[in-house]
């Protein structure tokens, strides 16, 4: 398997987020991401050892924005909560390596 | 308890005394309970829009949320738009929209639809209940979300078999969301570092946006423009969050701002940004905005506004008057030399590009019958305007010398906000005198909720300033697409004196500069709603503008030869 190229893949992030389980979330936290007009690239979703917590793993293309923006906004609405996060751009160094959650940032 | 019961009691302990609502279907258990809670005043709105917009000028006049009821299917549709505006411009607003049994969800019954789905986008938060034993909790966090942090609305949608069921209600004391965590206070590094760079900066601006206003910091606005010496400016929205006739202030920013306020934005070194979006209608085009600026300071409780359309070198994520008040005591005052060549350059502009509207062309102008009005609101009136040219017309002529209530739907620019809006401004602070500035195409948008102000007798004067048109529209199409004048025509309309007589309030018609003074003497000595018809100008344009699709600097007057 050959790694892709960095550079299309620049603005390329991946999110993970553990929400409150229940009907409508997934809608909730795909329609922030594309009303920002960010693409949603892969996602899987599934539950936690944490009763009443899923854990949903996105991979978005911030396209032209700040890829920033999209933790950002994600962070604001209530019952969403975005944990940790990763990047293929290594911004964040210590949040390497992409896709695996690491931790809480941020605890509930 | 019912589901019903528990909801009227619920909104009760929240300190509700005012609810804007319309019953239906499915919503007849709680208005089967309504007559119980008598402390709980309800008013019938004539559609749900007028409520959420009532709901709405209530909220932005007295601060607490605003309350909605509305049935299910068309009912909680009609709110849509009501709470796109509040949304839009972070207003705090409860709707509580009754659903179908939750046996028929999803089964196409008669007036279902899917309201969690389609209020989402526009709501800071949805529910939906489905269980009894929720109610309780779920309308307390309702109105924790709606009034913390960024005040926004929230929706809950309730299936009428859960309004019927019965339970012991457990009352919430605490809320739990885990999620949800609104910025109280501001780092105060960041603080420290934002005032030196203003106490530095040669050339600095503040402008000042909503959050002022829904925060309560216009004082520690003015003690932080003082202090630092820093002429400011408002936003659409921030109308009223610092005095207009304070020898700092620039008066509106944006594309229909200022040419004081544009020539100081786009000459500043520093740019302190507080409680606003930093919208396309503030910049005009982006890349060519602001464009000396060496720092920009962005205060705002709403992380997520941060870098959305402006990169800030600072950022300072509290409500406007935390930080403000916080950022005040590390100001230090500037060098009277340092700041005075700014000042005296601001002043220059401020002679140089003063408003100005077409005075002897024989037909009544809009711009005298708001300096009219203005006069008479003596600093202390609630104004609240609808969109377009009417809503830019009240801004620029505001000329309160203290902070005041200036209430318009910026965000969203829904036609047919101002008059529900004002109706629910009175509601919220009987003692002030409300006046209504509309054009006549928004007005007729929501007007039947004339019979709420002629029922509950309100002191609402409407000033309609008709010029027979879509004036905005018409304005941008005579300038910017070819003086083709599509479709904005308005010659038929209602007569309005007949139209306020039938709705039962005094009317009355002004066509001549002469008869306006003693058509406002009338409204002002009349008790209850008054409606005037300002016949203005039709071809009475808003200036400054800056052309659509180009920068602050291409902004353009009032050609003399007009003035």
């Amino acid at each position: 398997m050959s790694m892709p190229s960095a550079e299309p893949l620049s603005s390329l992030r991946i999110l993970t987020a553990v929400v409150e389980d229940h009907p409508g979330v997934l809608t909730r936290v795909a329609g922030m991401v594309r009303r920002r007009g960010f693409n949603i690239q892969g996602l899987s979703v599934g539950p936690t050892d944490e009763h009443g917590r899923s854990r949903m793993t996105l991979t978005v293309d911030a396209g032209h924005a700040e890829v920033d923006q999209v933790q950002k906004q994600l962070k604001v609405r209530p019952g969403d909560e975005i944990v940790t996060a990763g990047t293929r751009n290594a911004r964040y160094p210590d949040l390497y390596p992409y896709g695996i959650p690491i931790g809480r940032v941020s605890p509930g | 308890m019912t589901g019903a019961e528990i909801v009227l009691e619920a909104l009760q302990r929240e300190g509700v005394d005012i609810i804007f609502g319309y019953p239906g279907g499915a919503n007849l258990p709680i208005y089967q309970q309504l007559p119980k809670y008598p402390k709980l005043r309800h008013v019938l709105v004539r559609h749900e829009q007028g409520a959420t917009h009532m709901a709405d000028g209530y909220a932005r006049a007295c601060g607490k949320p605003g309350v909605v009821f509305a049935t299910s299917g068309p009912g909680a549709l009609n709110t849509i738009t009501g709470l796109a505006t509040a949304y839009m411009d972070s207003v705090p607003m409860v709707a509580i929209t009754g659903q179908q049994n939750t046996t028929l969800v999803g089964r196409d019954a008669f007036q279902e639809s899917d309201v969690i789905g389609c209020s989402m986008p526009v709501t800071k938060h949805n529910y939906m209940l489905t269980r009894v034993e929720d109610i309780a909790r779920v309308i307390h966090e309702a109105f924790y979300v709606a009034t913390t942090g960024r005040p926004g609305p929230v929706l809950i949608d309730i299936c009428k078999d859960v309004q019927q069921a019965s339970c012991e209600p457990v009352w919430p004391t605490r809320v739990d969301l885990p999620g949800y965590r609104p910025a109280f206070t501001p780092d105060l590094s960041r603080v420290r570092e934002a005032a030196d760079a203003l106490s530095r900066a040669e050339r600095p601006v503040i402008l000042a946006g909503h959050g002022v206003i829904l925060s309560g910091g216009q004082e520690e606005l003015i003690a932080l423009a003082e202090r630092s010496v820093t002429p400011t400016g408002t936003t659409l929205l921030g109308v009223g969050a610092f005095p207009v006739r304070h020898p700092l202030s620039l008066h509106m920013t944006g594309f229909m701002g200022t040419g004081w306020n544009i020539k100081a934005v786009q000459n500043a070194d520093l740019l302190m940004m507080v409680g606003m979006r930093v919208d396309d209608r503030v910049t005009a085009k982006l890349s060519e905005w602001a464009p000396n600026v060496e720092t920009f300071i962005h205060v705002d409780i709403d992380p997520s506004e941060m870098g959305k359309n402006v990169r800030p070198h600072m950022e300072v994520v509290a409500d406007a008057k935390t930080a403000l008040r916080e950022m005040l005591p590390y100001v230090r005052e500037p060098q009277p030399e340092c700041r005075r060549p700014w000042l005296t350059q601001v002043d220059r502009w401020r002679e140089e590009h003063p408003l100005k509207y077409a005075h002897s062309n024989g037909h009544l102008q809009p711009q005298d019958v708001m300096i009219e009005m203005y006069r008479r609101c003596d600093d202390d009136a609630i104004v609240v305007a609808d969109v377009g040219q009417n809503q830019i017309w009240a801004a620029l002529w505001w000329n309160y010398t203290r902070p005041g209530l200036f209430i318009n739907s910026g965000g969203a620019g829904t036609m047919g906000f101002a008059f529900p809006a004002a109706i629910g401004a009175k509601f919220a602070r009987p003692e002030k005198a409300v006046w209504c500035v509309a054009g006549e195409g928004g007005f007729v948008m929501t007007a039947q909720e004339l019979s709420v102000a002629v029922k509950h007798k309100l002191d609402v004067k409407i000033v309609l300033l008709n010029n027979f048109s879509l004036g905005m529209v018409r304005q941008f199409q005579d300038d910017f697409y070819g003086g083709v004048r599509s479709e904005v025509d308005l010659t038929e309309m209602p007569d309005f004196v007949k139209l306020a007589d039938a709705y039962g309030l005094p009317g009355l018609c002004v066509e001549r500069m002469e008869d306006m003074r003693a058509a406002f003497d009338f409204a002002e000595r009349t008790p209850g709603p008054v409606l005037i018809d300002f016949r203005i100008d039709p071809d009475a344009n808003v200036y400054p503008i800056v052309p659509l699709g180009k920068g602050l600097n291409d902004f353009t007057e009032l050609p003399d030869e007009y003035a």
